[in-house]
């Protein structure tokens, strides 16, 4: 494993690993401090720039944003209140209040140092069990591939805003669109409708930038021009002391082992991260009345978990294949453009993408934390960029993106139509991430339906004869249930009190 | 029980057209069946497996048709019970319809002519047009932003990564 490690760290002995991981970053904080747009988006949009570019080369700049974003997502939730992303939620919970009382700077500080924390911490834990999953992963067979492909699309529809339900019909969608082609096996075209384009599927990174890039486009009309917003000035940065930073260090260590944990889970994510390491902290303090009013424990639980959970979304998607969170969807949309396959071959295949991916975080750190700490004030102006210059850019980027992809009309003709389906569905409160996830495991899960099938002679015991099987079919089942029953009993109970 | 009632349906006003949820559920779930049963259809008229053991190219499809056309209809009856429950029903709306409507026919405008107007001609006259479409009036942002992307575009897909364009 240190050889293979050492591979990794090797690769930045090329500039352009190193312009691929600072333009990431750059690119990353921008996103992820301009609200309403998050990482997904940001992973979609600079899907276009890595066409032709070296795997590894894209994999760094791909994963720097990834990073990037989440933490840039705290620049706003401190300095106005307005996080950048869902997972800065709970970091504006105390990162404002100590900005109205003129301590801007301490809670930037202590927002960098532990997001860099919790990435150090978490990118340890993804190195030690990455690489035994995908070692274990190697003895399933096609029962298991395609339960363990159902489990993490349950668990994604299951976990996602809204209704259980939704989750499952935006699933339904997802492998129906995944259906689309030539069928691998015997090579009928199916559900193309005569049209010889549609016989390769639909084209991956147009329909990623039309669900996620070109639908938030329409909501940015709906919205119209932002108001100008008044951020306090930052005074003091890094001017906290060191004996404050150390003794935030056993939230900080203890939100990145849950941060971690919990961006393993397929749908979990960083925004639930961030709020269960919250609350942990609160509980766990010595002082839990001054949560909410101005805390650096909180900053750093929030900070340290959420980009803890980048790491932990990685696991899953470069040991099993199984992306952990939308982005890690659009990230293996990337990879698919490079012609590489994420799963447990990937560490014997191709080792140099997963060690690259281990040490690029690692390597990422000091860079983050320079570029946060170094630009904290341009970040603050980000904010301010015009919603209507975001609004072209963001579609430019789209059908210049989307055209480059095959050099054809065809994927822009799609990426448009995907744009205003995004749309709609987002305003029916059809989650997206189950259809992203479900389009690209959906070639997977049914070859491995039918191998299944094949090897055990057209039986369909095959599902509930293996005990691994069986465990992951039932966690599938548990993953759509539990939320649903939940929710319902929730809706009973408002309904007892009105 | 009847104010809620009332607040069923649909509110349409110049800037803003709003429906109950539970309300626009229905209707995507009619469209969502309609798809659904469409795609069973031709999933069961694929060609039979050639080997027995094996399920054939219509086999996973129409498992899948199924089991979208029950969570559908599952969604469509807890529309149907959030619209007789106590509970107040949630409301979605489409603020600027009008041009939320201009912008997706700008967009369906660009995808048509993408190719014959070039990148980017096409890139300045739409981006100008989206930023119209968003509210921006000043003339140096309207102007400015379009002709920036342009250039960022040329240098980075045309100069740097060496891509075909229009």
């Amino acid at each position: 494993m240190l050889e293979s490690l050492a591979v990794g760290f090797s690769a930045f002995g090329d500039p352009m690993v190193w312009f691929a991981l600072v333009f990431g970053a750059l690119a990353g904080y921008l996103i992820g401090a301009i609200p309403g747009l998050g990482p997904s988006l940001g992973v979609a949009l600079l899907i276009p720039f890595t066409y032709g570019m070296d795997p590894v080369v894209s994999i760094v700049g791909l994963v720097a944003l990834y990073a990037a974003a989440e933490y840039g997502g705290a620049i706003t939730a401190i300095l106005i209140n307005s996080p950048g992303t869902a997972a800065a939620v709970a970091t504006s919970w105390d990162g404002y209040p100590l900005t109205q009382q003129g301590r801007t700077g301490e809670a930037l500080t202590v927002s960098i140092l532990s997001s860099g924390a919790g990435i150090f911490i978490s990118t340890l834990f993804l190195i030690i069990t990455a690489v035994p999953l995908s070692e274990f992963a190697l003895r399933f067979g096609p029962g298991e591939y395609f339960a363990l492909a159902l489990v993490g699309l349950s668990l994604v529809a299951g976990l996602s805003e809204g209704s259980p339900l939704k989750g499952t019909v935006a699933m339904g969608i997802g492998l129906a669109l995944a259906t689309i082609g030539l069928d691998v096996q015997t090579g009928v075209p199916r559900f193309t409708m005569g049209n010889p384009e549609f016989f390769e599927g639909l084209p991956l990174v147009p329909v990623l930038l039309g669900l996620y890039a070109l639908s938030e486009v329409l909501f940015m009309i709906e919205d119209g021009p932002s108001e100008k917003v008044k951020s306090s000035p930052i005074g003091g940065l890094l001017a906290l002391p060191v004996k404050a930073i150390l003794g935030l260090k056993s939230a900080i260590v203890r939100s990145s082992v849950l941060g971690y944990a919990i961006g393993v889970i397929p749908g979990a994510g960083a925004s639930i991260a961030s709020f269960v390491s919250y609350a942990v902290s609160k509980r766990l303090s010595k002082t839990p009345e001054e949560f909410g009013k101005g805390a650096l424990e909180g900053v750093a639980s929030s900070e340290a978990a959420n980009n803890s959970a980048v790491a932990g979304a990685l696991a899953p998607l470069l040991a099993l294949g199984i992306p952990g969170s939308p982005t890690t969807a659009i990230m293996i949309g990337a990879l698919m453009v490079q012609g590489i396959q994420p799963g447990p071959l990937l560490f014997t295949k191709s080792p140099e993408i997963p060690y690259t991916v281990f040490a690029s975080l690692w390597v990422g750190v000091p860079v983050m934390v320079l570029i946060g700490l170094a630009g904290a004030r341009i970040w603050a102006k980000v904010a301010n960029i015009p919603r209507p210059a975001i609004a072209a850019i963001v579609a430019g980027i789209c059908y210049v993106g989307a055209y480059a992809s095959h050099t054809t009309m065809f994927p822009v003709h799609i990426m448009t139509a995907f744009g205003v389906l995004g749309y709609i569905l987002r305003k029916l409160e059809i989650p997206l991430a189950p259809i992203i996830l479900a389009l690209v495991l959906g070639e997977m899960m049914e070859t491995n339906f039918r191998r299944a099938l094949i090897s055990n002679k057209g039986e369909w015991d095959i599902f509930y004869t293996s005990p691994m099987t069986v465990i992951l079919i039932l966690i599938a089942v548990l993953a759509f249930v539990l939320p649903g029953l939940s929710q319902l009993r929730a809706r009973r109970a408002k309904a007892k009190t009105l | 029980m009847e104010d809620y009632k009332k607040a069923l349906g649909w509110r349409l006003r110049w800037d803003v057209i709003r429906g109950a949820l539970p309300v626009l559920d229905l209707v995507g779930c009619a469209a969502l069946l309609v798809v659904f049963w469409r795609y069973f259809a031709q999933a069961a008229a694929l060609p039979a497996p050639l080997n027995k053991i094996d399920i054939g190219a219509g086999g996973f499809p129409t498992l899948l048709a199924l089991a979208a056309l029950l969570a559908t209809a599952a969604v469509a009856v807890s529309a149907i019970v959030r619209i007789v429950d106590p509970v107040p029903v949630t409301w979605v709306s489409i603020r600027r319809p009008l041009y939320v409507l201009g912008t997706v026919g700008l967009l369906i405008l660009q995808s048509l002519y993408f190719e014959r107007l070039g990148t980017l001609p096409s890139v300045l006259i739409f981006a100008f047009l989206t930023m119209l479409a968003c509210g921006e009036r000043r003339p140096l942002h309207v102007i400015g932003v379009p002709l920036v992307l342009a250039g960022f575009i040329y240098v980075v897909f045309n100069l740097a990564l060496d891509v075909n364009l229009p």
